[in-house]
């Protein structure tokens, strides 16, 4: 349960149905790496931006975060939303809606997304931005460690701040393209791939590397590299940013999203580009994905 | 120093020698902060993020950190004691395993001057470099899924205290009552890079 369980909140929307994950995201707390604090924030920060764009928000307000589906949230209150990210079906009171577009719901309605064809996460941003708890000056939930407002589940209530409906609906804001069941990423190769042979780097470009199950908002193991690195190759614990694609010794890739700790003891070999990184957040486990990285 | 990209706006500073490593850290952090969104430091590396907006190259940072060495003598940091009583978990285990009586692990423990080399894994979690290397043991060949808040650790060529309770696969040795995370603290962070550290050996709380 979270901290909002004000009983006369005023305007609130209302958990009936909770998916795998639900959580308040923001665009994070950057910054404290230093001291061991995940910037955390919104998974896929571009469809983030975009729902709150689309209801005329600034972009970094609080909105959900959506895990998988399907999900189901009343509305005690009329509020302007939209739903951003994953490709899923989207109903507002039993009449279906589009995505990527901004729509009026009245109190009492439901809105409930279906689980998504392709991708993993939706965002839903509601016109003034949700209320969540702020811990060093971000309302988002950090699930390595726990900082800043509780996952929510079923029968959470979240409260909506309060602000004017009347909203000018933007047009012709692009949504992340590229979400299927197969992923071709792009960024760059990072200073340690040197310790690693030509022949296995040479080739990466041309594998179908496969998500494990091994999948969150911590980061996703890519199986089927096969680097191979210089024999005792040892490296001591390095800072971490979001999008950074780590070797550990099992041959595997690991790529860090927004939960990723801040510093890890295998060699980063590379890094994605910032749309690649937002859409490695709509990658599921078993969904194919070719690295496609630049040198420097 | 070498400083690579990867990408436009992300860089690693690779240090040959630890010495200026925390001072240059500093200098990135707080000297000119609006360039950085983050700047992590690593054990003998720095890890940079341009802020959004700012275009600045490999050779702009090696300027900027060639005057670190000029500036970096009057530093500030603290010197701290952590009162420890020493009952951990795997106190008996580790003087078995370094071939030592439990007596002398403590006594190793806190002979040492440790400096908070740099901070990571968890919200205020401090490397302490300085352990002597009778201690030096690999980590739990696997982790405890809860490591109480105060755990007084070791692992390898570090030292730490879990500021709150997470899994961990270092050895317990002991555990404190000092508070290592503050987050409504300007700094929430009571260890910062460059910090000397001892540990006090206390009977009972």
């Amino acid at each position: 349960m979270t901290e909002i369980q004000n009983n006369y909140l005023e305007n609130y929307l209302e958990i009936i149905t909770a998916p795998p994950q639900l959580l308040i995201e923001d665009l994070g707390r950057p910054g404290y790496s230093w001291m061991g604090v995940t910037p955390s924030g919104a998974c896929d920060q571009a469809s983030f931006r975009l729902a709150n764009r689309l209801v005329g928000n600034p972009q970094h307000l609080a909105a959900l975060e959506i895990l998988y589906g399907p999900c189901q949230i009343q509305f005690h209150s009329s509020a302007i939303i939209a739903v951003t990210g994953a490709i899923q079906s989207l109903t507002i009171a039993d009449r279906p809606c589009s995505f990527n577009y901004a729509h009026l719901v009245r109190r009492g309605d439901t809105v409930s997304l279906e689980v998504p064809q392709y991708g993993l996460r939706s965002y839903l941003a509601i016109k003034g931005g949700l209320y969540g708890e702020p811990y060093l000056g971000s309302s988002s939930s950090d699930t390595l460690s726990g900082l800043g407002p509780a996952p929510l589940s079923k029968g959470d209530r979240v409260a909506i701040q309060e602000t004017d409906l009347a909203v000018e609906i933007p047009f012709e804001l692009a949504a992340t393209d590229g979400i299927s069941d197969h992923f071709d990423l792009t960024g760059w190769w990072g200073p340690r791939s040197r310790h690693f042979t030509r022949n296995s780097i040479s080739k990466l470009a041309n594998r179908e590397l496969i998500a494990s199950k091994d999948a969150s908002r911590i980061g996703i193991r890519l199986s089927g590299a096969e680097l191979s690195p210089e024999p005792n190759l040892h490296v001591e614990p390095e800072g971490i940013l979001r999008g950074f694609l780590q070797a550990p010794p099992s041959g595997e890739l690991v790529l860090f999203l927004a939960d990723h700790p801040t510093t890890g003891g295998y060699p980063i070999v590379g890094a994605l580009d910032p749309r690649s990184t937002d859409l490695a957040a709509q990658i599921r486990p078993g969904d194919r994905v070719t690295l496609k990285l630049g040198d420097n | 120093m070498k400083i690579y990209s990867i990408g436009p706006n992300a860089f690693i500073v690779d240090f040959d020698t630890s010495d200026l490593v925390i001072a240059s850290f500093k200098y990135l952090r707080m000297g000119i902060p609006h360039l950085f969104e983050e700047v992590i430091l690593g054990a003998d590396t720095i890890v940079i993020k341009a802020a959004e907006q700012v275009a600045i190259t490999s050779s702009a940072i090696a300027e900027m950190l060639n005057d670190v060495g000029a500036i970096a003598g009057g530093r500030d940091q603290k010197d701290i004691e952590i009162p420890t009583v020493y009952d951990g978990l795997d106190l008996d285990s580790t003087a078995a395993l370094a071939g030592l009586t439990v007596r002398e692990v403590i006594d190793l423990h806190c002979a040492a001057p440790y400096t908070v080399s740099f901070l990571g894994f968890a919200p205020g979690f401090a490397y302490l470099v300085g352990l002597h290397p009778s201690l030096e043991l690999p980590r739990l060949s696997s982790p405890r899924g809860l490591v109480p808040k105060g755990a007084v650790a070791i692992a390898e060529s570090y030292s730490a205290v879990y500021p709150n309770p997470s899994p961990g696969g270092w050895r317990l040795i002991g555990r404190t009552e000092l508070n290592l995370w503050d987050p409504s603290a300007p700094e929430p962070a009571l260890l910062q890079p460059g910090d000397r550290v001892r540990f006090v050996e206390r009977r009972i709380w």
